[in-house]
């Protein structure tokens, strides 16, 4: 009988079984991760908008309650999927799975996980994505890499978003990206705005970069 | 199912175990039990000979998660 399994076992299964089903389909999968407020809807709604002429795009939107988010996506004309997790802080490998099913993505398309907005939970179940994103705005406080920071030391790239608030906040931007870089020293920064559009242009070349290193 | 052998200091995530619908915990006495909500959590304490206190925690996660293509 064996005594001792780790907690996660079950999910970290199911997400190496979603790693092999994005590999065989030669996707990029982006698992998008914040706290609540940071902009991470809006930041997927203008990326989508600008961008779904340029590559094949399908989104897993992950909330407790409503379809707002996936409303919004679905008027962007974008495939989209919502999870509710009801009383969950967090989205499940299964649950990816599921809506995996539901989507029928297509090959060599981008897939966008937008997470339950929480800093905490979301970090510690591995989803099977090829990259994750932690999103963080200049409303918040530049302290939240030391504060939460096994999301910013499981994350590749961090967006600060509302840069363009930056002018009316007391949000330090280089001191936010030495707190990360002390959890996460390879952790890369792209400063952008959704509402205006600010550095919107070097995400978008991330993300197909990162799409053709895939192939 | 799983079954774990947790320590006197390991701090179990409730909604971890949210990711099988069945566990068996055995932890020492002292050790930290956060459970999640929505969860039905049974839990039996058993004294052994050698003193120790083994307490046997029966969870079974009730998922409320729902998937809708838009």
């Amino acid at each position: 009988m064996e005594l001792e399994q780790n907690i996660l076992h079950h999910n970290q299964l199911l997400a190496e079984r979603n790693r092999g089903y994005f590999a065989a389909k030669n996707m990029l999968a982006v698992n998008l991760v914040s706290s609540p407020g940071s902009g991470k809807t809006s930041v997927l709604e203008r990326t989508l908008r600008d961008m779904k002429e340029r590559a094949d795009f399908y989104v897993i939107e992950g909330d407790q309650q409503t379809f707002n988010d996936a409303d919004r996506i679905d008027a962007v004309g974008v495939p989209v999927v919502q999870v509710n997790t009801g009383q969950g802080c967090h989205l499940e490998s299964d649950m990816v799975q599921t809506a995996l099913q539901k989507l029928k993505p297509r090959d060599n398309s981008l897939l966008f996980i937008e997470n339950v907005g929480n800093l905490v939970c979301p970090a510690m179940f591995d989803l099977g994505e090829n990259k994750r994103v932690v999103i963080i705005s200049t409303t918040e406080g530049d302290d939240k890499p030391i504060k939460y920071p096994d999301m910013f030391h499981s994350a590749q790239l961090c967006l600060i978003n509302k840069i363009d608030l930056l002018p009316y906040v007391n949000f330090d931007v280089d001191k936010a990206k030495a707190y990360a870089r002390r959890v996460n020293p390879d952790i890369e920064f792209l400063e952008v705005s959704a509402t205006v559009g600010t550095g919107l242009e070097a995400w978008y070349d991330w993300l197909l970069t990162e799409q053709q290193k895939l192939a | 199912m799983n079954i774990t052998i947790m320590g006197t200091t390991t701090t179990i995530m409730g909604m971890s175990i949210a990711t099988s619908m069945t566990t068996i915990i055995i932890m020492r006495t002292g050790t930290t039990m956060l459970t999640a909500t929505g969860m039905t959590t049974i839990i039996m304490g058993t004294i052994i000979p050698t003193g120790m206190t083994i307490i046997t925690t029966i969870i079974t996660g009730i998922r409320t998660a729902t998937v809708s293509r838009r």
